[in-house]
């Protein structure tokens, strides 16, 4: 059994201003240990799905309008609160995207840590402080014991975020959600921390969704990838699938737009950028959202006014669009280097 | 720490220095003679009496000095317009008065508008967030003496046989409740705009986000996260209010018949009681800076981040 | 979001707890007040004694002291006067009858006075009142060290004025202590030697300053003697219980020389100065007998069973700068036009009496002193009025108009300024803070003022307390008039001894100020009254005399 699975989630804000449909019918599944990576812009809808799963979105304006969000064949968006927060930190951990702002500026780390174990387990004081010190040992905090009393303002931003992958897996989860966890961080410290959640993931047994903006990220670390767009899924596949073979416009501009340094098959010439701008959640385009800004689309075919369903056009290759690459005249081959 | 309290005690001394200095200059100002007291004239010999052995014949420099040394050896001269007793009596006798009601109008105004605001801020945009606000409003729009006025109507008058208050004095417990809730319901209008406004804006941080990411329960977050970092401002706002309650409650005082500071203070300036004013002045500002001291102190207490700036 | 279910569970619950609480403990309380009313009334039949005879009486403000010599408010002046002996009390009439004293005599001369004391006069400490204590009190008051407001009223006894007037830096102030001319001749017999006869000099006796102090408590305590615990008195009550600002009790003295006369057993004091306060504690049933009651208040109030009102010594006037409003036909004119019955109804609300003359109604000798003034009609006269301001050949038209700020002097004046307006008198009213008031008015008077507010209050019961403030040299002349003729009138008055005589003269003084070639420098308004709140069951016995003196040995609880 799949260890999450999520059917055709929906999940609209309810404004002044008009309905925002931030996510709009997503599905996939994610298997025990696997790390499935979620890309895409910004208010693309990746990190509403990820709070959508815990169950974190602000309740007043948003709602889970359908769809369902199975957690070892539990149904997550039918738990009530308290049953939520047993969940939370227990079975699903999370990690957030800026560790300067995700810490509590008053309370030490310590604290932090160690009100989590003892909010799942019932064990005294020293024991989860020991336990602490293990796991900021862990998360390669160096001289682990005498920081645990310190304040977040005292740790650099990486140690920030070290701490906050040290406080997600106190529990044991059985599955880390890690929302950008690199996007704050230097691009020398993005590596590491990279690494080293890879390193837990795999000695701790963990599946992981990884969501991000950045191609480079996942490409490192993810075993699938769904891309977002709009608040759908507009492409689904394996992670060597998708870059060797992207069929959605979309992920095309995002792999165009990716500088290569090194590695085989890399592409030259310039960054691709793509135009236009996301579209506009509470008035949507009525059909396929990327059509504005698709290079493919033009004023004869179904792209404005029928919504391409997302079809299986591979084994374990979805895609959501009329234009897929592969059935686009002159089918393209990857680009082969320069010798 | 210590020397950061030790600099800030040394800073009253010169503030309190002109804070007389001003008063002083203020008080002689006005004019009025603090011997009349009503349409009859003082008598010439009278008035030369009195102002001798008041010193209020010697040059006001003089003056100034002879009270300053006063207030260094806590010998704050006698009244001008009570004879017989000093102004020493005075606070002595009625400043205890005061600290009790304005600590009860305060924490009467703190359990009751910080549970208000946190309601209304975790209920937000609802008939209880609404309601709340508009309670709190009422609080601090309607003004203290027509609260006190409509309190003594109402549960000491009308309802009196129910409740059994007093309309007046400060003799028993009864007679506290009444005063205590008049001075307080506009600080706690206060406190529960605030608690509300500072926990709205920390219900959006991050860090309230990561701690029910970690399944803490949501009295945790709230009881703990959230409320330490609200209630910083409110901290912030507490220290000042505090010190304007004791000293600002004359009106109560005066119509619920208090035998607190307040009263002394207003019908001294009337009766142009110089000696009064001072003390009384002096009194209030030591308050006032003692009340900001302590809400430094505790600010760095209560935010590790401002602790480590203050060396 | 979840309701904080823990927070507004201990909200309720405080709200809860709070409200049982103030219902349960309802009714009595320990010793605090109004314990009086409540056990006061046991139901006999109507008219007899009730077995408890306490009563609350808010006195409305904190006496600023109980010293004899300092005291120089009506609060202070009850309470003294309840708990000393005085050597003589004023009956209805006012006039004089012994008290300490048992009797007086005035020299053929009129220049000494002569009390003789009671045997059996004793302080609550046991020692006997002798004449030495009266001497040594008065001479005290007179001394420029104590800085006795009152020092002034002994101005009448030989050299009081030069030693209160003593630098002790240039003269022998021991010597002019000596010299100054009250002495006890023995235990029993005061002497005081006047500087010129003065008639009302016994009358003035009754006045508090003129008590006698307990030297060796004044000597131990100092300046706290008058506290309750160091306090020595020698009266029908005892001071028992005097917390400041808050509450002061008396007790009946049960060794006072005539205890058995006195039916009331405690007197609890409460000092409540708001006004709408003290009627809400005395419809709370908290205490027995308030005044100071709020003017808006006072015609619902009026309808009361409780309601008293008694007559005041005491003249509200409007002050004239005759040196700028130089025409007596437009002073006269200005007179004529103030509608004082209308003022008296509808803004002071008091019941309070439109004056006809400067002197005060139930001051002795009222009827012949009254001038009946043609220029102070009740109602006002403005036809008089107009057709006297048009016989002015260069009218002031445009004036100043001062009051004080305290209320009901405004709607006053307003009334009065819409009054003169009709004879084409355009007045600028300007509202100044009481102290700078007093201050700002002189004498010397300020140029700027056309007319004041003020009020004058009886010291004592004789006509010359308030005429002779019309002299040239008045310290409480502001209006720059200055009648020799006047003045050699009042300085006759204060030479001749019988009543009769000098209520004659009293009465012409009157009218050259208010008669029909009157000099009208001063625009009366209307005399005080006092009005007061009386539980019924002491309503009877508590009587307030023209000088707002309550003696609480009249008083009886009844029912």
């Amino acid at each position: 059994m799949a260890l999450l699975e999520v059917r055709n989630l929906a999940t609209h804000f309810f404004t002044r201003e008009g309905t925002v449909r931030a996510v709009d019918g997503v599905s996939f599944a994610l298997e025990p240990g696997k790390t499935l990576g979620i890309v895409g812009e910004s208010g693309s809808g990746k990190s509403v799905t990820a709070l959508s799963i815990m169950g974190l979105i602000p309740k007043p304006p948003a709602e889970i309008v359908s769809g369902d969000v199975l957690f070892e064949g539990r149904d997550l968006t039918k738990l009530s609160e308290k049953q939520l927060e047993d969940v939370r930190g227990r079975e699903i951990a999370m990690i957030f995207q800026d560790p300067m702002t995700s810490l509590n500026p008053t309370l030490t780390i310590g604290t932090q840590i160690t009100e989590t174990i003892r909010r799942h387990y019932d064990v005294p004081k020293q024991q989860a402080r020991k336990k602490a010190v293990e796991l900021l040992e862990e998360v390669q905090i160096p001289r682990a014991a005498d920081r645990l009393d310190d304040y977040p303002h005292r740790f650099s931003g990486g140690m920030r975020q070290r701490v906050m992958i040290a406080i997600a897996l106190s529990c044991d989860p059985k599955l880390l959600i890690a929302d950008e966890p690199t996007t704050a961080l230097d691009v020398t410290v993005q590596a590491a921390v990279l690494d080293l959640l890879d390193d837990l993931r795999q000695a701790h047994e963990m599946a992981m969704i990884l969501i991000t903006h950045d191609m480079g990220v996942v490409a490192e670390s993810a075993d699938d990838i769904v891309v977002m767009y709009g608040g759908q899924i507009v492409e689904h596949a394996s992670v060597n699938d998708l870059f060797d073979r992207p069929e959605h416009p979309y992920t095309e501009a995002l792999l165009g737009a990716l500088p290569q340094i090194e590695g085989e098959g890399i592409r030259t010439g310039r960054l691709t950028a793509i135009p236009g701008r996301p579209p506009d959640l509470k008035n949507p385009p009525p059909a396929c959202r990327f059509a504005p800004r698709c290079p493919y689309a033009n004023a004869n075919d179904s792209c404005a006014t029928v919504i391409p369903e997302l079809r299986e056009i591979r084994k374990d290759h979805w895609v959501r669009t009329a234009h897929p690459a592969c059935e686009r005249a002159g089918a393209r081959e990857p680009e082969k280097v320069q010798a | 720490m210590t020397t950061f309290i030790i600099r800030r005690l040394f800073w009253t001394i010169p503030v309190i220095l002109l804070v007389i200095l001003l008063t002083f200059t203020m008080m002689r100002q006005i004019q009025g003679n603090p011997f009349r007291k009503s349409e009859r004239a003082v008598p010439e010999a009278v008035q030369r009496n009195l102002e001798r052995k008041f010193n209020l014949d010697k040059p006001w420099y003089l003056q100034y000095a002879y009270y300053v040394k006063g207030v260094a050896t806590y010998d704050l001269g006698p009244s001008l317009v009570l004879r017989g007793r000093t102004v020493n009596d005075i606070v002595e006798e009625h400043f205890p008065v005061s600290i009790e009601l304005g600590l009860y109008a305060f924490l009467f105004a703190l359990i009751t508008g910080v549970p208000l605001g946190m309601i209304a801020a975790l209920r937000h945009n609802t008939a209880l967030d609404y309601g709340a606000m508009f309670f709190s409003n009422v609080g601090h729009a309607v003004p203290s003496f027509l609260v006190a006025t409509l309190l003594i109507y109402f549960f000491a008058l009308q309802w009196g046989d129910v409740t059994g208050l007093p309309t007046s004095g400060w003799s028993s417990w009864e007679h506290k409740i009444l005063p205590s809730i008049a001075l307080g319901l506009g600080p706690m209008a206060l406190f529960a705009r605030l608690v509300r406004g500072t926990m709205l804006e920390t219900l959006q941080q991050d860090y309230v986000r990561t701690a029910r990411a970690k399944g803490l329960h949501y009295r945790r977050v709230v009881g703990l996260h959230v409320l330490r970092n609200s209630l910083i401002p409110v901290v912030t706002a507490a220290g000042p209010l505090l010190g304007f309650i004791i000293t600002g409650s004359f009106i109560i005082e005066l119509i619920f018949n208090v035998p607190g500071i307040g009263q002394y203070f207003v019908t001294a300036v009337n009766a142009r009681d110089y000696s009064v004013v001072m003390g009384l002045t002096v009194l209030l500002s030591v308050i006032v800076i003692g009340a900001n001291l302590v809400v430094d102190i505790l600010y760095g207490i209560l935010d590790p981040r401002t602790r480590d700036a203050r060396t | 979001m979840r309701i904080k279910t823990p927070w507004l569970l201990f909200l309720a619950m405080m709200v809860a707890s709070l409200a049982l609480v103030g219902a349960g403990c309802g009714g009595d309380d320990d010793g605090g007040d109004a314990a009086g009313t409540e056990s006061g009334t046991t139901t006999e039949e109507g008219g007899g004694e009730a077995a408890d005879q306490t009563i609350t009486v808010n006195w409305g403000t904190e006496p600023p002291s109980l010293d004899p010599g300092l005291a120089s408010d009506v609060t202070s002046a009850n309470i003294l006067l309840n708990i000393m002996d005085p050597l003589v009390k004023l009956d209805d009439d006012l006039n004089p009858v012994p008290s300490a004293a048992e009797s007086f005599e005035t020299s053929e001369d009129g220049k000494t006075v002569t009390f003789t004391l009671r045997d059996d006069l004793a302080w609550t400490n046991g020692d006997p009142v002798t004449a030495m204590d009266f001497e040594y009190s008065w001479k005290r008051t007179v001394s420029p060290e104590l800085g006795a407001d009152y020092a002034y009223q002994f101005y009448g006894i030989v050299g009081a004025q030069d030693y209160n007037g003593c630098d002790a830096k240039k003269d022998d102030c021991a010597a002019l202590r000596a010299k100054m001319g009250v002495k006890a001749i023995d235990d029993k017999t005061l002497e005081v030697k006047l500087t010129s006869p003065q008639p009302w000099f016994v009358q003035q006796a009754a006045h508090h300053s003129f008590l006698a102090v307990h030297k060796p408590t004044v000597d131990q305590f100092g300046d706290r003697w008058t506290e309750a615990a160091n306090i020595v008195t020698n009266g029908p009550f005892e001071l028992t219980a005097w917390q400041h600002n808050s509450r002061i009790d008396i007790t009946k003295n049960p060794d006072w020389r005539d205890a058995d006369s006195v039916n009331l057993e405690k007197v609890n004091g409460r000092m409540i100065s708001d006004g709408t306060t003290a009627v809400q504690a005395f419809e709370a049933g908290e205490i027995d007998v308030t005044s100071g009651l709020p003017p808006d208040e006072i015609p619902r109030l009026k309808d009361t069973p409780e309601y008293a009102q008694y007559a005041g010594l005491g003249t509200y006037y409007y002050g004239v700068n005759v040196k700028t409003i130089t025409d007596v036909k437009q002073r006269r004119a200005m007179a004529l036009a103030i509608p004082r019955q209308s003022i008296i109804d509808n803004v002071a609300q008091a019941d309070q009496l439109p004056a006809t003359g400067f002197t005060p109604e139930g001051m002795p000798g009222y009827d012949t002193i009254n001038p009946e003034s043609p220029f102070l009609p009740a109602e006002g006269d403005m036809e008089q009025a107009k057709a006297l301001m048009d016989e002015v050949a260069n009218p002031k038209t445009d004036i100043t108009l001062y009051i004080n700020d305290s209320p009901g002097h405004r709607e006053i004046a307003v009334a009065i300024q819409a009054a003169w307006q009709e004879l084409g008198i355009e007045s600028t009213i300007k509202q100044q803070e009481f102290q700078q008031y007093l201050e700002f008015l002189g004498p010397p008077p300020n140029k700027d003022v056309d007319v004041y507010r003020l009020g004058w209050i009886g010291d004592f019961v004789d006509a010359i307390n308030f005429l002779e403030l019309w002299t040239c040299e008045s310290g409480n002349n502001s209006t720059n008039y200055c009648n020799e003729e006047y003045d050699a009138l009042i300085e006759k008055a204060r030479a001749t001894e019988d009543n009769d005589a000098r209520y004659e003269l009293y009465g012409q003084a009157e009218e050259i100020l208010f008669g029909e070639n009157g000099d009208m420098p001063v625009l009366p308004i209307y005399f005080y009254t006092y009005v007061q709140l009386e539980k019924e069951s002491v309503k009877d016995s508590y009587e307030v005399n023209l000088l707002d003196q309550i003696d609480l040995t009249q008083v009886t609880v009844t029912e």
